[in-house]
């Protein structure tokens, strides 16, 4: 009986198991099998067409024939024809036309097959940054549609596919006749003409530099509490107005602060932030702190196809603020040299450029500057701006050599500012290379002093306050990078203003200084000579045979 | 191992020579170069022949020919090279641009504009809207889109004819292309009708388009009660029809065109139907009013017009009425039931037999056949007496008397 039961018993676990196995398998299987969800493709549909956003503006002007048409069907009409354009730039970038099929129907379609089906040898890239629509017919039954796209703004690179050479990037200006038919509901173009295109040059170039101020000093701002991306996300105006009566007891005169792109909401600018942005704006006013905005921190790319969200972003947060009497200077981008290795040098540059362009169409009156993250890159680009603007973080005594070689490379007369400088007085236990708050101040005046014989005109030193905590995001799970970033304030996470904080108060009356004797003491150095005695007493023990 | 250094040595030389830097040939600084055109506008197809001159031999030089969102590049190399562009390139109309570079930078730049070639077999072309409402603010149009033999839209200027035939006037209208069609705008005609459209240029045509002008709404129009029994039968029917309908252009309106027919008595609208016109015509059957009354029906269009009204008086539903009792048979004998004109009444008409003593004892109901019916009596078994029938017809009653006899 009991061997009956035990066989019973081995029988309904061997089921169970058997069956727990195979339902383990088939939940794999269809997890696998399963395709994506509705709510996931129209996440990759919205994401899709999200980052084609150009400038496209209807001209009313001259009648059309047909009907007049109503808002619903040109937002229809518009839709498509710059998804049809997108689905073109795809199609030249990856070689796929399936997608042209949903936007281009008989000849066209045909002629972009042909085209397209060519040379894969060669890389072909572009974009289309602004549309100037102007209606010529709307027909009767509502199928038919014809436009002039004049004065249409295109970005072309080209690009060897195997050796990776650039073989053209260029600016144009084209004009194009396009019909477009209702097939099945969805428009799509039929029929595009290419009128003419003409090299367009950029209106890039600098201002006159008398109206810019010049010996300014100031501060990189973030709140204690909310560096980086929580500067925006947690935004808290009271922390604001504190730090800026700090600033100016600190008697700084200006501020550098960041705009996140990606926090700002990309190409669709969050009205928040703008408002956020807005209200630390008027606190300065209050303050009398005149602000350097540095736009697209950490930008997601400066490929082609990124341009279209980069500059409606740009049009967005500059358009808002272009009147506003106490932005000082647009700062680009923050260290865009230090892309380089990752996007190409040729990619960024070419993206700053019309960066700088479009900031110049929509705010003519304020100067440009990019901070680039050393001396040795602030050349680039200097005939396009109007302040050459540089981080340092080096040697003090370099400053000077390297300011001098840049000097040779840029227009004399433009003023040059330091817009990053400062070291972190990380001093601890675990962690060789401590600075003590004393070599802090000795770094900071010496770099002052530096700057101020080098003929560097303004200087912002990196930053206003040592910050409680860092987002992993942006320094990594480095603990000794994270550590050291933290500490690089005039005033400590507490509050308590470090001696650096008198350096920068007292800069008028600046001189060179020897580090502070503090170097000699350091917290490391204790940590290393505890581990030298226990290694000692450990190796006496094992001497006199304990172990 | 005496020659153990020579080894060692020889190996060294090895390494060094094969190390050593492999000379070059001499490489010249890329210099200037240029695109020569013979014709900065070609028609579409045309092979193009190029001419490209460079400072140097030794480089080799990229030509770039930039077409929309694509690309076709030719390698050159050589002081003086002539480079033929196949049909295959220049087959699609607009302006193309040529770039000559060398490591990106473009040493020199040349547009060319190929022109679309003439019109060629078919031409593009969309109607609508397809139908058009007769002697109306509606219109319709004719896009017309002329293409090349490469399917490019014609140039600005083609001139496009359009030839309209609608059974009593043709018309030929010509237009030039505008930014790449030809509009022709139909307005409503005064007759209603199919008219036939079609463009051409000198070497090619749309196919055949049609447009239908419908008629517009109904004028006024005539109602007839074709047939019609003036009594209040319920059961019977009057029925009216229409004239051919037409709007105000003497077109038939066409079919299925909604008509309310409103029924009155008196004041009081009692009725509502609604008919469809079939071959331009409208009609309805309404059954007779069941109890004496005037009735007046109206037609209506659904734009408003209204027929003449109809009345008609339904009189009361008269019948003669036999009813006999057969002894012999033990039975009631009913008919010749007959109506106002002496016609026999509907087959199957029922007929309610009441049969009393004191009290009712039976009720029977039949259906007349031919006009008669037969209710037979001694089934009920009755007491021998005297008894009273009540016959009851479309509302007619007939009593009669009955004497049951003993057997």
């Amino acid at each position: 009986m009991k061997k009956t039961h035990r066989r019973i018993i081995v029988h309904v676990t061997t089921i169970f198991v058997i069956a727990l196995i195979v339902g383990l398998f088939g939940q794999i299987w269809s997890y696998f099998k399963s395709g994506a969800t509705f709510s996931e493709l129209k996440a990759i549909d919205e994401e899709l067409w999200k980052v084609y956003d150009p400038v496209t503006t209807w001209d009313s002007a001259g009648l059309a024939e047909g009907l007049p048409m109503d808002h619903f069907t040109r937002e229809d009409v518009e839709q498509a024809y710059l998804r049809a354009w997108h689905s073109l730039h795809l199609a030249g970038r990856t070689g796929n036309l399936e997608l042209l099929e949903d936007y281009f129907s008989g000849p066209c379609l045909q002629h972009l097959r042909h085209l397209l089906n060519g040379d894969d040898e060669f890389f072909t890239e572009r974009v289309n940054l602004k549309h100037n629509i102007r209606l010529n017919l709307f027909s009767l039954d509502r199928q038919v549609v014809a436009f002039t796209d004049s004065a249409m703004h295109a970005v072309v690179r080209i690009t060897n596919g195997v050796t990776d050479q650039l073989l053209l990037h260029n600016h144009s200006e084209e004009s194009f006749e396009v019909i477009m038919t209702l097939d099945d509901g969805h428009w799509k173009v039929r029929h595009m003409s290419h009128l003419q295109s003409t090299d367009r040059a950029m209106n890039d170039a600098p201002h006159s530099i008398s109206g810019i101020r010049r010996n300014l000093k100031g501060v990189n701002y973030y709140p204690s509490a909310s560096p980086w991306f929580s500067f925006w996300t947690d935004f808290d105006t009271l922390a604001i107005a504190e730090d800026f009566e700090l600033i100016k007891e600190l008697e700084l005169e200006a501020i550098r602060i960041f705009i996140p792109y990606s926090t700002f909401g990309k190409n669709q600018v969050d009205q928040v932030y703008l408002q956020r942005l807005n209200q630390l704006l008027n606190l300065a006013v209050s303050f009398d702190l005149l602000v350097v905005p540095t736009l697209f921190d950490f930008p997601e790319g400066y490929q082609i196809n990124h341009y279209t969200q980069t500059r409606r972003h740009l049009i967005e947060v500059v358009d808002r603020f272009q009147d506003h009497s106490h932005i000082l200077a647009w700062d680009l981008k923050n260290e865009p040299d230090l892309d380089f290795e990752v996007y190409g040098q040729s990619t960024v540059l070419e993206w700053l450029k019309l960066m700088i362009a479009t900031i110049r169409e929509i705010d003519p009156s304020k100067p440009v500057t990019i901070g680039w993250s050393k001396p040795t890159s602030a050349h680039l680009l200097a005939d396009k701006l109007d302040i050459i603007s540089f981080h340092f973080y080096g040697q003090p005594s370099h400053l000077v050599t390297q300011t001098d070689a840049l000097r040779q490379k840029v227009d004399p007369e433009k003023p040059l500012w330091l817009t990053e400088f400062g070291k972190s007085s990380l001093n601890s236990f675990f962690f060789p290379g401590g600075v003590s708050e004393a070599e802090q101040a000795a770094y900071i005046q010496n770099v002052l002093f530096y700057a101020q014989k080098a003929g560097v005109n303004s200087n912002f030193v990196w930053t206003l306050h040592d910050f409680q905590r860092i987002p992993g995001g942006v320094f990594g799970w480095k603990p000794w990078i994270r550590k050291a970033q933290k500490q690089f304030g005039l005033v400590n996470a507490a509050g308590i203003r470090k001696k650096s904080a008198q350096v920068i108060l007292d800069q008028e009356q600046i001189s060179d200084t020897r580090n502070s004797w503090t170097w000699l003491i350091k917290p490391f150095y204790f940590t290393c000579l505890l581990v030298l005695f226990l290694a000692v007493m450990l190796a006496r023990r094992i001497s006199k045979g304990y172990f | 191992m005496p020659h153990t250094r020579y080894i060692i040595g020889f190996t060294f030389l090895g390494i060094l020579l094969a190390c050593r830097d492999q000379p070059e040939p001499t490489r010249v600084t890329p210099g200037s170069g240029r695109i020569i055109l013979n014709d900065s506008t070609i028609k579409a197809g045309d092979s193009l022949s190029l001419r490209i001159q460079l400072s140097d031999e030794q480089n080799i030089y990229t030509l770039v020919w930039r077409d929309l969102a694509a690309s076709t590049c030719f390698a050159i190399r050589g002081k003086d090279t002539i480079l033929e562009i196949s049909p295959f390139l220049t087959g699609n109309a607009g302006q193309k641009h040529l770039y000559l570079t060398h490591s990106g930078e473009p040493i020199d730049h040349q547009s060319i504009m190929i022109q679309p070639g003439p019109p060629s077999n078919y031409i593009e072309s969309y109607l609508g809207p397809k139908t058009i409402l007769f002697a109306s603010k509606e219109s319709s149009m004719l896009v017309m889109i002329p293409t090349d033999q490469y399917l490019n839209p014609v140039s600005k200027g083609t001139e496009v004819t359009v030839k309209e035939e609608s059974g009593e006037s043709d018309q030929q209208l010509s237009y030039t292309t505008r930014h790449g069609y030809a509009a022709h705008l139909i307005n409503s005609s005064e007759h209603a009708g199919r008219r036939i459209f079609g463009g051409f240029t000198t070497n090619a045509g749309t196919i055949q388009q049609d447009l239908l002008v419908q008629s517009g709404w109904p004028v006024s129009f005539q109602l007839v009660a074709d047939e019609y029994f003036p009594f209040a039968d319920g059961r019977s029917v009057t029925k009216f029809s229409s004239e051919v309908l037409v709007d105000r252009g003497d077109n038939p309106i066409k079919d299925g065109t909604l008509i309310n027919l409103s029924v009155y008595e008196g004041e009081l609208l009692i009725g509502h139907f609604t008919g469809k016109t079939v071959n331009g015509r409208v009609s309805f059957h309404v059954l007779n009013p069941g109890h004496p009354c005037l009735r007046t029906y109206i037609a209506l269009s659904t734009s408003g017009q209204k027929s003449n009204p109809i009345s008609i008086n339904y009189d009361e539903y008269q019948i003669r009425l036999v009813v006999r009792y057969n002894q012999d048979l033990k039975g009631i004998h009913v008919g010749p039931v007959q109506g106002n004109l002496g016609q026999l009444v509907p087959e199957g008409t029922r007929v309610t037999l009441e049969i009393f003593g004191n009290e009712i004892l039976e009720i029977v109901e039949e259906e007349l056949i031919k006009g008669e019916v037969f209710f037979s009596i001694s089934k009920y078994m009755l007491p021998s007496g005297s008894y009273t029938a009540t016959v009851s017809v479309l509302g007619v009653n007939e009593m009669i008397t009955l004497e049951i006899l003993g057997e």
